[in-house]
């Protein structure tokens, strides 16, 4: 493989977008850094800007008020990119889905590379997707 | 001020304007119109040093319901003032430049239930605010019966294979 | 002459979405412009058209931090309408599954903040110390956060006998690591020069704007729901209020970490008191919601939650309103940013526990030159530990110099 996508796959930047959610899948994607679960090991670390990210991690059924802060996050973004949705609201609205506001789930606007699934997915759950969304690089 | 003794000044100060229902040892309601509902509200908060808690709206066809709660917290009851504003454009006296807690509950009755709260210092949606069009309230009874909420279960053949096959639409680069 | 910048929607403190505008003259807060709601799901009218018994998993999900606090409001809203009683046995299983909840949200946000501040190990430390709690509630419930305990009536599943001595020696635990965090945070003068008279907002204020929980009982005004609205098992144990009394920062992280110690307590007391209960008797039926109204609170960790309901005899809500108590805490960030400068703002606004869901970046916008500087959320966090690193070194050099 290139150089490029040698450096992507040791060590993966990712950027976490919250578009409405109820928090808790920050909350779990956080633990993950924590000394327990510790994801830093195999090179995951969280970064603070779009524009150094590799993986875009992005949680919550997207809300009418966030959608076209969502999009511009996405074409900032720089290529190659990966994009993960993230919860059981990110995959498919989970239990809001019939809420006035929310205007459904984030692959109907941004192409979506892997599903992690849960409510909230279990800090084991998180490490085994990302290890899937690395194996696809 | 114990229960008793505040339904008295209430009923000696506003008299027959007012009406008072104990629903519970902790729960008072106090109905009271438009034009004096600010006075009484400014008198539980002032003189009678209740808490101010946060508002509530409920409406029908015939208009709109607003409620305002303020507990006694030494006493462990809540006292609710109850009025209401009559269909089409329901208008009332605001209390948010007296009690400036006040001022987003306000908003967000205007933004969900149309209800027009005068001498309110900013009156705007708080919770929706860049993406509303014009006139969308969507908690109004006339509003909400037309929005669609499925209650259904998803067909589990068709789900199945929107998980296990389908590609997604499009790539990334 | 006067900038702005806005601070959001994606805040790097905060993981909630929440903008801020502020208004600077130089490097000082003139004023500030607050904008929410990009959370806002519909849940109130999502209610309407869910049982009474489906409810309690929609509202669990307004906020994943409090997840407990929101079901609880609501049912006793519901019990409030149907003027029931709830077994004794469930009062303190919900107690107990309250006051951890409260014990892991405080421990939370004070990793968040030690995170800000520069002091990653706080971070790292406070979270790992939350892992034995999460594991608890998920040995008693079933899940790490959204735990689906409370039903209108009583409780969804019965205390396991067999956890008990877990719980006790979990508590024991944390009680010895808060003490170490308590006392390596609260002597640290870098810290307390951080802190200490910043974002101040005092009791006066609080009272005008209806301020709740940790925000308001750091100002010294004195609500605390557990003791002045005592619901279930609160009037049955006995627990101190925090109250400090200059409103700023320090004294929000005060109450946050002594609250902690009262947490422990009530948890011991209601787990003796449990073992003179049957188990099993979790929870008392309800066979039909009359018309009416009810009215529930709690305090949860964040300030008190108030859930009205209203029936009409049917087996769906027809309304339903949730209040959170950050809906009336994040608007006193009005009065108490002023004064401060741009790498306090971030800390003053994260400082009352939002609950709206965040993350982003600042953009400064010159008004006076016309051009547009945007800093990221990497250059927030960096102005804050950049403070934090120069009063280090003043610190040390003082104690050089004598």
């Amino acid at each position: 493989m290139s150089l490029g996508l040698k450096a992507l796959k040791k060590s993966p930047w990712v950027f976490h977008v919250n578009t409405g959610a109820c928090n808790n899948c920050d909350i779990e994607i956080l633990d993950c850094l924590t000394p327990r679960f510790d994801v830093e090991r195999f090179g995951v670390i969280l970064v603070g800007s779009v524009r150094h990210a590799d993986v875009l991690l992005i949680s919550g059924p997207v809300t009418k008020n966030v959608l076209p802060r969502l999009k511009r996050l996405y074409d900032a973004a720089p290529r190659p990119i990966k994009v993960v949705a993230f919860g059981a609201c990110g995959c498919k609205c989970g239990i809001f889905r019939d809420g006035y506001n929310v205007v459904g789930p984030l692959d109907k606007y941004i192409p979506v590379d892997a599903y992690i699934p849960g409510c909230p997915p279990k800090p084991e759950t998180i490490i085994s997707g990302i290890v899937k969304v690395l194996n696809q690089l | 001020m114990e229960r008793e003794e505040v339904k008295k000044r209430i009923a000696e100060r506003f008299g027959s304007k007012v009406r008072i229902a104990e629903r519970s040892p902790k729960r008072v309601y106090v109905y009271a119109e438009n034009e004096i509902w600010t006075d009484l509200a400014r008198f539980l908060f002032d003189d009678l040093n209740a808490r101010f808690d946060t508002g509530a709206a409920v409406d029908d066809a015939n208009g709109v319901e607003v409620m305002f709660f303020f507990p006694f917290d030494r006493e462990h009851y809540f006292v609710t003032i109850k009025t209401f504003a009559a269909k089409p454009n329901p208008t009332l006296n605001s209390i948010a430049a007296y009690i400036p807690g006040a001022k987003w509950i306000e908003r967000e009755m205007f933004e969900m239930y149309e209800v027009n709260f005068l001498n309110h210092p900013d009156l705007r949606p708080v919770l929706r605010a860049d993406t509303r069009p014009g006139d969308y309230y969507p908690a109004k009874r006339e509003v909400k019966d037309d929005h669609e909420t499925v209650r259904q279960r998803d067909d589990g053949d068709a789900r199945a294979d929107e998980v296990a096959g389908k590609a997604p639409k499009g790539k990334n680069p | 002459m006067v900038k702005k910048i806005p601070i959001g929607p994606f805040h790097p403190l905060l993981e909630e979405p929440e903008f801020f505008e502020l208004h600077v003259d130089g490097e000082r807060v003139v004023g500030i412009d607050i904008t929410i709601g990009w959370s806002h799901r519909g849940i109130e009218l999502l209610s309407e058209h869910k049982t009474w018994d489906q409810v309690p998993f929609l509202v669990e999900r307004i906020c994943g931090i409090c997840s407990c606090s929101h079901p609880y409001a609501y049912v006793k809203a519901v019990e409030d309408l149907c003027q029931i009683e709830v077994p004794l046995r469930a009062q303190y299983i919900r107690c107990i599954a309250a006051e951890l909840e409260r014990l892991h949200s405080h421990l939370l946000w004070t990793g968040l903040a030690g995170h800000f501040l520069g002091y990653n190990t706080v971070f790292m430390w406070t979270w790992k110390f939350r892992e034995p709690v999460l594991d608890i509630l998920e040995a008693v419930t079933g899940n790490r956060n959204h735990y689906a305990v409370m039903k209108p009536g009583g409780v969804r599943r019965d205390l396991p006998q067999e956890e008990v001595p877990n719980i006790i020696k979990m508590l024991d635990q944390v009680e010895k690591e808060n003490a170490m965090l308590t006392k390596a945070i609260l002597d640290d003068p870098v810290i307390h020069a951080r802190t200490k008279g910043v974002g101040i907002f005092n009791k006066d204020q609080c009272r005008l704007y209806g301020a709740l929980g940790p925000t308001a009982r750091s100002a010294g005004y004195d609500v605390d729901d557990r003791r002045d609205h005592p619901i279930d098992a609160y009037d049955k144990v006995s627990f101190n209020v925090i109250l400090c009394e200059h409103g700023d920062v320090f004294d929000k992280a005060v109450v946050r970490q002594l609250e902690n110690f009262e947490s422990i307590k009530i948890i011991r007391q209601c787990l003796k008191l449990i073992e003179d209960t049957k188990p099993g008797d979790i929870c008392a039926e309800i066979r039909e919601v009359p018309p009416g109204e009810g009215i529930g609170v709690y305090e949860a960790p964040r300030g008190e939650v108030l859930h009205y309901v209203r029936s009409n005899g049917g087996n769906m809500p027809m309304r339903h309103k949730v209040r959170a108590p950050s809906f009336n805490n994040i608007l006193t960030n009005e009065l108490s940013v002023l004064g401060n400068t741009i790498a306090d703002a971030g800390l003053i606004t994260a400082a009352v526990d939002p609950c709206y869901s965040c993350t982003e970046r600042i953009g400064i916008v010159d008004r006076a030159s016309g051009g547009r500087r945007v800093l990221t959320e990497a250059d927030l966090v960096r102005l804050s530990h950049e403070k934090t690193e120069a009063l280090r070194k003043r610190f040390a050099e003082g104690r050089e110099n004598g």
